[in-house]
Parts: C-alpha cells; sequence; structure tokens
C-alpha cells in the first residue's frame, strides 16, 4: 500500500488553501517587541562621567562654574592691587600694622664677635 | 519612536523595515500587518500546531525588528529572509517533536472504524502530514515545505536556502518520496482507501 504522488499532491493543496489569520493579540505582542527594541536603540548606556565633568554637574553647570571662576580672579585681584576704599577698611578692621620680633636686638650670645 | 505618514501597499518591505530602523512607528505597524500573516501561515502549515506556530511568528519577527538597522537594502530582499528564518525555526521544532514525539505515538482515532467527518479527517491528514515531516532530515523537510507548501519555486527556494536549484530538485525529490514512505503506513487510517 502506498501513497500516491496524486494523494500527496491533494494533501499539499489541502494544506495551501487552510486560510491563516493572525489573531489580534499576536500582531499586538509584535508590534510591542518593535516598539521595546526601537526604545532600546535611541537610550543608549550612559558613558562614565569624567572628573571635571562630575565637578561641573555637582556645582550646577557651567553658568555656576563661571560664577565662580569670576568671584576667584576677583579675589586674586584685590590680593594684590587693593583699591583704597578695601585698604582703608582693612585698617579700620585690624588696626595698624605692627612688627612684633620674637628676638632681642642684642647680641647676648656674642656670636657677632 | 514617532508616527509618520502611512504606507501604502506599493512602499517596498525593504523601504518599510529601513524607515522603522529609523524611528518610524508607522512603519513597523505598516511592517507587522504584511508580513505577520505570511511567516504564521508558513509556520503553521509546517507544524500544524496553532501556539507553536505563534511563538515562531513572534520570533521571526523579533529577529527581524533587532537585524533593521544593518539591513543593506537591494542585497536580500525581506520576504527570502523571512522564508529563511521561517523554515529554520520550524524544522528545529520539529526535531524537538521527532525526539519526544515517535510517529507510533501519534495519537490515532480511538476507533478507526467510526466514521468521521470530512473536516475532522482533512484535519487529520493534514497533521499527519506535519509529523511526516518532521521525520525527515532538516533539508530535506525545508525544501518540500517550501516547495509544496509554500508553492515556491526552486529559483526561489535555491535562493532562500543558499543552494543550487539542482539541490533543490533533488532535494525535495527524495522529501517527496520519503513522505510518501512515511505516510504510506498510514493510508488507511487517513481514509484514502474510501477515495
Amino acid at each position: 500500500m502506498t501513497m500516491t504522488d496524486q494523494d500527496l499532491d491533494a494533501l499539499f493543496a489541502t494544506a495551501r488553501a487552510a486560510p491563516v489569520a493572525p489573531s489580534d493579540a499576536l500582531l499586538a505582542r509584535i508590534v510591542a517587541d518593535a516598539d521595546a527594541i526601537a526604545a532600546g536603540r535611541t537610550m543608549p548606556a550612559r558613558p562614565a562621567l569624567g572628573f571635571w565633568t562630575m565637578l561641573r554637574v555637582a556645582i550646577g553647570g557651567w553658568p555656576a562654574l563661571g560664577g565662580m571662576a569670576a568671584a576667584t580672579l576677583a579675589g586674586v585681584w584685590i590680593g594684590f592691587a587693593p583699591p583704597s576704599a578695601v585698604a582703608t577698611l582693612a585698617t579700620t578692621f585690624w588696626g595698624e600694622t605692627t612688627t612684633i620680633s620674637l628676638f632681642s636686638s642684642d647680641d647676648i650670645l656674642g656670636i657677632e664677635g | 519612536m514617532t508616527d509618520a505618514a502611512d504606507y501604502d501597499a506599493a512602499t517596498p518591505d525593504a523601504v518599510l523595515l529601513v524607515a522603522y530602523a529609523n524611528g518610524d512607528r508607522q512603519a513597523a505597524t505598516s511592517l507587522a500587518a504584511r508580513l505577520t500573516p505570511r511567516v504564521l501561515g508558513q509556520a503553521f502549515r509546517m507544524l500544524r500546531d496553532r501556539a507553536e506556530a505563534e511563538d515562531v511568528t513572534q520570533e521571526v519577527l523579533l529577529r527581524l525588528w533587532r537585524i533593521a538597522p544593518e539591513w543593506r537594502q537591494g542585497e536580500a530582499q525581506v520576504t527570502t529572509w523571512l522564508y529563511r528564518v521561517t523554515a529554520n525555526l520550524c524544522t528545529d521544532r520539529l526535531r524537538r517533536r521527532k525526539r519526544t514525539t515517535p510517529l507510533d505515538g501519534v495519537a490515532e482515532p480511538a476507533d478507526s472504524a467510526a466514521p468521521v467527518t470530512t473536516i475532522l479527517q482533512e484535519r487529520a491528514r493534514l497533521d499527519a502530514l506535519a509529523d511526516a515531516l518532521a521525520q525527515l532530515p532538516d533539508r530535506q523537510a525545508q525544501a518540500v515545505a517550501l516547495r509544496h507548501l509554500e508553492g515556491l519555486g526552486n529559483p526561489e527556494i535555491a535562493q532562500i536556502m543558499d543552494i543550487s536549484t539542482e539541490a533543490v530538485e533533488s532535494l525535495t525529490a527524495r522529501g517527496k518520496r520519503a513522505l510518501a514512505a512515511v505516510l504510506a503506513g498510514r493510508k488507511a487510517e487517513l481514509g484514502y482507501d474510501d477515495d
């Protein structure tokens, strides 16, 4: 007892003719997969931050860093060349500058001969 | 992802795939609607198991979404790629089925003398075809399925399987003979004596 070519061809034809429609649920899963893959693609892993980048972020970004740099420069400038108003204020606050020597001016040990 | 223009049926699959890779959500929706029935049909005809066919379909499309950014237009047809991946995944499943369910263990009608309706008989025959396909070597099963279940021509099958047309002819001829031999043992059970 054999299966004829005719039998097989009829079987193939039946298989081809059977309709197969996807369910809405399957389509929804497939589109959800596409969305998930695309979302993963648009959010690359965050690169590790360097020291200066972390500092900048911690302080509050470039504007804050710019303000700090300006204040530092102003302080250095005032230290080197204080305007008269600042010098007067310092004298008023701290008093006159006095030099105190911890050593006697006499050559008590006779070092100088 | 962004929603972009609707695509008509004339837009090539590869164009939609590239649009999807560029963040066009509508392109993915259009591709899914267009390709899912085709992949599901191929998978179901080979496996004759709806749940398994759906799993395979989802996996095939998932792989398509993943390779979308690397897709080179003009190098291969999306459908060729789909036929190949679907056939491979289905033969993987058939191989597992062959290991777990020997042909002797395939469920037979409780009472072979009982009359069966045409629909039930047709279903039994198609199930038997899938079971017989599982007994074939992978390449034979793929070639037979692409030729006789999908109705493709030998040159297209050659492209899908990456072999010569002569090799396709040889595989389909041997595969068909092997199928006939496997099914011959179930001819009476499947009602062929009544034809």
